[in-house]
């Protein structure tokens, strides 16, 4: 036997439905909520171990388990300007840079002869550029160090060729993504309104590379100015870094309030970088 | 500004693939010719070569008569407008337009008053501090023209420019680029692979097929006196009637037609456009037939007619094209006939 459910009709239906227009709003509402909420939880992720670390900064004493440090103190943040810190906040510096323009030179230059090979052979290429990043870092720093000490290369050079090596796979992924979407028509437009093949890459390549040439450069600087395992092996405390000053503070006890006030040191140049890369990049600084 | 543009023996590969096979065009000054054909026939290939952006495998490329083959793209004095505007976004309106000027040395000031003149020109003064991405499609297309055109061009080259625009902003474009010629009169190059527009905008067409130049010649000649019938169906030509030409009449399931009087006698193909034939009443045309397709296209109908043929003649189907609505339904028998007196045919 069927049984057949008569329709109700609509004006005995109890319940009141949203209308179209009124769920839309709902819906739109939510989707410009959402994004904010999302970019808070991220921005408190990012934040929030930070906390600990100025706190312990500018601490005099901070016995657990008070939420706050007991007393205040400067001294930490005032031994920043020692000379010894200074001196190795300026090898750190002089670390980054050097990577950053080593490695972003040569990982445009190692993706534009991707670019140009057959498929094929690109990707083999590709593949072999990022091994680096496949060995484990002490394994690849030891082989290095054999062959650079046996080649006399100096500390300073030797440490860079090294961390070049290993940023790279980065700066060459970058410039393969910029490139695969990269229009080389703007290129012959500007040829056919005067630019030279010189300019055409000054005024036309770089200023739509920009924003490629300052992830890249700043991931490579990341990889100087961070590095520990590489400065400590092939320097051989020929040079001491921030990061091995901070490796250093860090491993013996009560000395919380150095270590901090060191983390922040590392922290706030590539901070200070990003932003001015974030700038540049969407502003784009080269005109004709 | 404006010069003669001369492809000379013009040939081009690609490894193994010829693209361009010994084309010769003379592109006379101020005069605009477009190259028609269908994509991978080489046209794009052409323009890249006459810019200087790639050189010839053979042959010589002239403006003035001068030899510029070897003449490198930056000093050839030609301006080049692609499909996409391909506007640097990193640069404003303003110094888009007057990269060129800077280019050549000009200084900021004087480069920026002179690319205002050009914004003028197609009508988008008001937009000079904006950047490209605060554009429009077709603001940034006239942008793209403007650029060039401050380049002051010996040759420009508009390689589908409007091709991706919608059709109300191609008939802006077609308009400005009439307003150009009538104020600049430059030379132009202009690929395209829409028949309308080559017909609209070019003073002459060269049809284009697998890298050879089938035929060049006006507008209104090329539609109606097409060399072959390749060129006959890319100009858009439907018909294509069997026959043979006796002391310069031409016979066929049409009719009698009168052709050219040095015509040789011999199979000849009737090539009729669709808009030069006309449906009369069965009993009044030399040619009768049956309805097969009417098909509506706006303002006019297309109607295609199955001919009836003598024993000797083969079955011949011909599209005629009339304005409005015919009363006609598929299966009438109807009358066809062609406008004038004179037919056009390319002999077998």
């Amino acid at each position: 036997m069927t049984t057949v459910t008569k329709p109700v009709p609509s004006s005995r239906v109890p319940e009141r439905r949203p209308q179209p227009s009124a769920r839309r709003a709902s819906v739109s509402g939510w989707r410009r909520i959402l994004p904010v909420v999302l970019g808070a939880a991220l921005l408190l992720w990012i934040l929030l171990p930070l906390a600990p670390v100025l706190l312990w900064s500018v601490a005099g004493q901070w016995r657990a388990p008070a939420p706050l440090p007991g007393s205040w103190s400067s001294q930490a943040l005032e031994s920043l300007l020692s000379p010894e810190i200074l001196q190795a906040g300026l090898w750190s510096l002089a670390l980054g840079m050097s990577v950053a323009v080593a490695a972003t030179t040569l990982g445009a230059l190692a993706a534009f002869s991707l670019h140009r090979l057959p498929r094929t052979l690109s990707r083999i290429v590709g593949f072999l550029l990022l091994t680096p990043l496949a060995i484990p870092p002490f394994a690849l720093v030891m082989g290095a160090n054999v062959l650079l000490l046996s080649a006399r290369v100096p500390t300073f050079a030797a440490v860079l060729i090294v961390l070049t090596v290993t940023a790279l796979p980065y700066t060459t992924y970058m410039f393969s993504v910029a490139l695969a979407s990269y229009d080389w028509r703007f290129e012959e437009v500007a040829r056919t309104l005067g630019a030279s093949r010189v300019r055409v890459i000054r005024t036309v390549r770089m200023a739509l590379l920009a924003p490629a040439i300052a992830r890249a450069g700043f991931l490579a600087f990341l990889v100087g100015w961070s590095d520990y395992i590489t400065t400590v092996l092939i320097g051989g405390g020929q040079f001491r870094t921030l990061p091995m000053l901070l490796g250093s503070s860090a491993s013996s006890t009560g000395g919380e309030q150095l270590t901090a006030a060191l983390s922040l040191a590392m922290i706030l140049p590539p901070v200070i970088l990003l932003a001015f890369l974030a700038r540049w990049g969407a502003r784009g600084r080269i005109s004709p | 500004m404006s010069s003669s543009l001369t492809f000379d023996a013009v040939s081009h590969r690609f490894g193994a693939e010829e693209v361009l096979r010994d084309i010769t065009l003379c592109v006379p000054e101020s005069s605009c010719v477009a190259l028609l054909g269908a994509s991978g026939s080489g046209k794009s290939t052409l323009l890249r070569i006459a810019a200087g952006l790639l050189p010839p495998s053979a042959g010589q490329v002239r403006i003035d008569g001068e030899d510029v083959t070897a003449v490198e793209a930056e000093k050839r004095e030609t301006g080049l407008v692609f499909q996409r505007p391909l506007l640097f976004p990193h640069l404003s309106v303003v110094d888009n337009v007057a990269f060129a000027s800077r280019m050549a040395g000009g200084s900021k000031a004087e480069s920026r008053r002179q690319a205002r003149e050009y914004l003028e020109l197609v009508q988008l003064a008001d937009y000079a501090q904006r950047m490209p991405g605060q554009l429009s499609g077709g603001q940034e297309q006239r942008v793209a023209l403007a650029r060039a055109l401050a380049r002051r061009p010996r040759i420009l080259l508009l390689d589908e420019p409007f091709s991706s625009l919608d059709l109300g902003l191609r008939e802006d474009m077609y308009e400005l680029l009439e307003t150009i010629r009538e104020q600049l009169r430059p030379t132009i190059v202009l690929v395209t692979h829409d028949r309308r527009e080559a017909s609209v905008l070019a003073d002459t067409i060269a049809v284009l097929e697998h890298g050879e130049i089938l035929q060049h010649a006006p507008v209104a000649q090329i539609h109606h006196q097409p060399a072959s019938p390749a060129v006959n169906r890319i100009l858009g030509g439907l018909n294509e009637v069997l026959g043979v030409i006796r002391a310069g009449v031409h016979h066929s399931a049409l009719g009698r037609i009168t052709v050219a009087p040095d015509t040789p006698d011999g199979p000849a193909l009737l090539m009729p456009r669709q808009e030069s034939l006309q449906l009369t009443g069965a009993g009044e045309a030399p040619a009768r037939g049956t309805v097969t397709q009417i098909r509506p296209s706006g303002a006019h109908t297309l109607v295609r007619v199955t001919l009836d043929a003598a024993a000797d003649q083969e079955r011949v189907d011909v599209a005629v094209e009339v304005t409005g609505t015919p009363r006609l339904s598929r299966g009438d028998t109807t009358g066809v006939g062609l406008r004038g007196t004179a037919g056009w045919v390319v002999p077998l």
